[in-house]
């Protein structure tokens, strides 16, 4: 620790340090191997994001919500402190959602009617993770509540059962919170967009299909939130599931909305979406250092670095610990693991029988996120 | 009545007056007092404001950096370079910051302690300036205790700052937000309003003082409806409100249709409806909107000012005990295109008969 110095102070340098190290990294690092967009193709990428992205709000959000809950969300009001957070971030959110999905399918050369539907799910279920974060990380009195009204249980009636999902919109639409709410109503829109498809399918059993996965998704989260890891290991795996399982989801959900006998089938769009899932698994890791460091949420790089969840409450030790991560070589590593598997990515792409058309299109909206995430 | 396609045009001239009212620096002037103009606190505000109209990244890059080389060592911001930083400024630059990401996390920490350093421990509000500003020095007061008013908690300084905290990460249930919240709750009129230190009347106070409960938690339905009750009798047959004088107002209409936009659930859209349209009527062809005098500066030993008529004020005077004007017509356009953006994010460009509240 550097002598004399107000620990606040020092400490307060470093996190900048820590910071614009890691995306200086990034950047850096994306733009050596060719996969920085450049700030132009950027800006107009951005607009044509959030206009998708507003008409989507538009289109399903109402129906979704009702009247009353949709005119709360957009309100200066809505989601409390993360007001602003959920207005600006929504649009992008929903567009990204729909967009991974739409590419995913023109790649698997799978478009059709209901590739549609399963767009509009996966745009809801990217916005329902999404509220879901913020409901957990908010207002964490809130969680034993959630987790009454979705357990397993209700997932699993949610999934099948008409008379049950019946009654759950009664109870839901009874819920006194407004965030939580909102957020059940989202939940609920979604399992009736994926029962639709579900009616319909070819491929409802992609090694086991949409629920298991929602569930160990939905335990990763509580478990984030709960504070309950034990060790680093834990913590990494945590993290991970956090992060790169709803775009395993988002994967099975493309694959449901693909005709069995067309195209390349669900199993290249799966992996595809769990590839692109550990990129930004990875990124969000990098680039939520700060934020996870003096919050004490689940961080794989903290993680890696012998940080548990809930350290971060003491100056000092938060001191030494950006200290040695500044020091060592895990910012570099995680960098160039981001980087290697974006081309990895490529490389697949090239290999694979995919619609070469596509090809380009789903490149550029990965490294827009990529980019939107670092920025 | 206001077509189909207006509040689009409404809210894109107003930005652009807006954007080409800067200086060289990329900050906006307005207000002219014993501290000459404000510039930092100006534009703290005023880009808070163009944040709501969804896409100035860009044009505001320029503004941020300034005020971001313009941060005190002590973590704050000022009225303007010649005054030392309070609690304001520094809640409204912190705002712009955190609502344009990509900020260094040391600007947004140390701004936070500044901040906190003006709560008051005992009343749980935040006051514009604490002792150790050193305020009392630059207007040659004689003693701190001469200056009390400046130095007491007030509603309209505590709302913004609580809503700063609370976007910069401060845990809705710290000890800080309910001590702060706990404030508002206890300075709360029977009508639903909060009165004001710095500016004439109750709307603005009343908007920030509802949305920093609001985005802590701490607002309950009744009370909600109470305050909008009390807005929907006191707006005028135009469609306007008004600080106490006897026509409607831009500031004040701009401040009263936020706070019913707060409460979109709760049958305001033709009271809301009528407000944006009586905003459109009233915008200048180059996208500002008519001042009038809005800021008070009362007597630095004043701490109650709303306990005075509105004839002991003197109007654009030099000195204290005074109400000034916006003359740069930059801080009530601010507000009323924040106004009219809200309003668009709720209930789109085109008619309101989607909504089906009233």
């Amino acid at each position: 620790m550097i002598q004399g110095l107000d620990v606040d102070w020092s400490l307060a340098r470093l996190l900048d340090e820590l910071w614009l190290r890691v995306r200086r990294l990034l950047i850096h690092q994306l733009a050596a191997s060719h996969l920085w967009v450049d700030k132009a193709e950027y800006r107009e990428f951005l607009e044509r994001q959030r206009g998708l992205g507003m008409r989507l709000r538009d289109e399903w959000l109402p129906q979704a919500l009702g009247e009353n809950d949709y005119l709360r969300l957009n309100s200066e009001r809505g989601f409390r402190a993360a007001n602003s957070q959920v207005r600006a971030k929504m649009p992008l959110v929903l567009a990204f959602g729909y967009e991974l999905a739409g590419s995913l399918a023109a790649l698997c050369r799978c478009k059709s009617r209901r590739s549609e539907q399963a767009a509009v799910l996966c745009a809801l279920f990217n916005f329902g993770i999404s509220l879901f974060d913020i409901v957990v990380d908010q207002s964490p009195q809130l969680v034993g509540t959630l987790a009454r009204h979705v357990n397993e249980r209700t997932l699993r009636h949610l999934d099948a059962d008409a008379a049950a999902v019946a009654e759950l919109h009664r109870s839901w639409a009874q819920v006194e919170d407004d965030e939580l709410r909102i957020l059940l109503k989202i939940i609920l829109a979604f399992f009736g967009h994926l029962r639709q498809l579900y009616s319909t399918a070819e491929n409802a059993c992609v090694d086991g299909g949409v629920l298991p996965h929602l569930e160990r998704a939905y335990r990763a989260e509580l478990s984030s939130a709960a504070a309950s890891v034990n060790g680093a290991a834990d913590a990494v795996q945590i993290s991970k599931e956090k992060s790169a399982l709803p775009f395993t989801i988002m994967g099975r959900i493309v694959g449901l909305g693909m005709d069995g006998a067309r195209g390349l089938g669900a199993e290249p769009a799966l992996a595809l979406a769990t590839a692109v899932g550990e990129i930004f698994w990875l990124t969000d890791d990098l680039t939520d250092i700060v934020a996870d460091l003096r919050s004490g949420s689940v961080n794989g790089v903290l993680a890696g670095c012998g940080l548990a969840q809930g350290v971060s409450r003491d100056s000092a030790q938060l001191y030494d610990a950006v200290t040695d991560l500044l020091g060592g070589r895990e910012l570099e590593n995680r960098t160039s693991d981001v980087v290697s598997r974006l081309l990895a990515l490529e490389t697949q792409l090239r290999a694979g029988e995919f619609e070469n058309s596509a090809v380009m299109p789903f490149r550029r909206l990965i490294l827009f996120y990529v980019r939107c995430w670092i920025t | 009545m206001t077509g189909e396609g207006d509040l689009d045009r409404a809210v894109a001239t107003a930005t652009d007056h807006l954007l080409k009212a800067r200086d060289r620096g990329g900050l906006w002037s307005d207000f002219r007092t014993e501290a000459g103009h404000s510039d930092e606190w100006v534009s703290g505000f005023v880009a808070c404001a163009l944040a709501q109209t969804g896409d100035v990244d860009d044009p505001i890059a320029v503004t941020l950096e300034t005020l971001l080389g313009r941060q005190r060592k002590n973590g704050g911001w000022s009225y303007n370079r010649s005054i030392p930083a309070d609690c304001d400024s520094t809640a409204w630059v912190l705002m712009a910051l955190s609502l344009f990401p990509g900020q260094r996390p040391s600007v947004m920490e140390r701004g936070l302690r500044f901040l906190r350093s003006h709560q008051d421990a005992a009343r749980g509000g935040f006051c514009t300036y604490c002792a150790s500003d050193g305020i009392h020095k630059v207007i040659g007061a004689p003693r701190e205790s001469a200056i009390d008013g400046w130095l007491h908690s007030q509603p309209c300084v505590t709302g913004v700052a609580l809503q700063t905290t609370l976007l910069l990460g401060q845990p809705a249930h710290s000890r800080m937000v309910d001590a702060a919240a706990a404030y508002l709750v206890r300075e709360r009129r029977a009508s639903g309003t909060w009165p004001s230190y710095w500016w004439k009347g109750y709307a603005y106070s009343t908007y920030h003082s509802l949305k920093a409960l609001c985005m802590a938690g701490r607002l309950n339905k009744e009370s909600a409806n109470v305050t909008v009750r009390h807005l929907l009798v006191s707006q005028r047959p135009d469609g306007g409100w008004s600080d106490g004088g006897e026509d409607s107002e831009v500031f004040a209409t701009a401040f009263c249709l936020l706070s019913l936009l707060l409460f979109p659930e709760l049958g305001v859209l033709k009271a809301a409806a009528s407000g944006m349209s009586w905003l459109m009527e009233r915008q200048d062809a180059n996208g500002a909107w008519p001042t009038s005098p809005i800021l008070r500066i009362p007597a630095p030993m004043e701490s109650k000012p709303e306990g005075m008529t509105a004839d002991s004020w003197r109007v654009m005077q030099r000195g204290t005990g005074k109400i000034v004007t916006d003359w740069a017509a930059v801080y009530t356009s601010a507000a009323a295109l924040w106004a009219l953006s809200s309003y668009r994010r709720l209930y789109g460009n085109k008619n309101t008969s989607r909504w089906s509240d009233q």
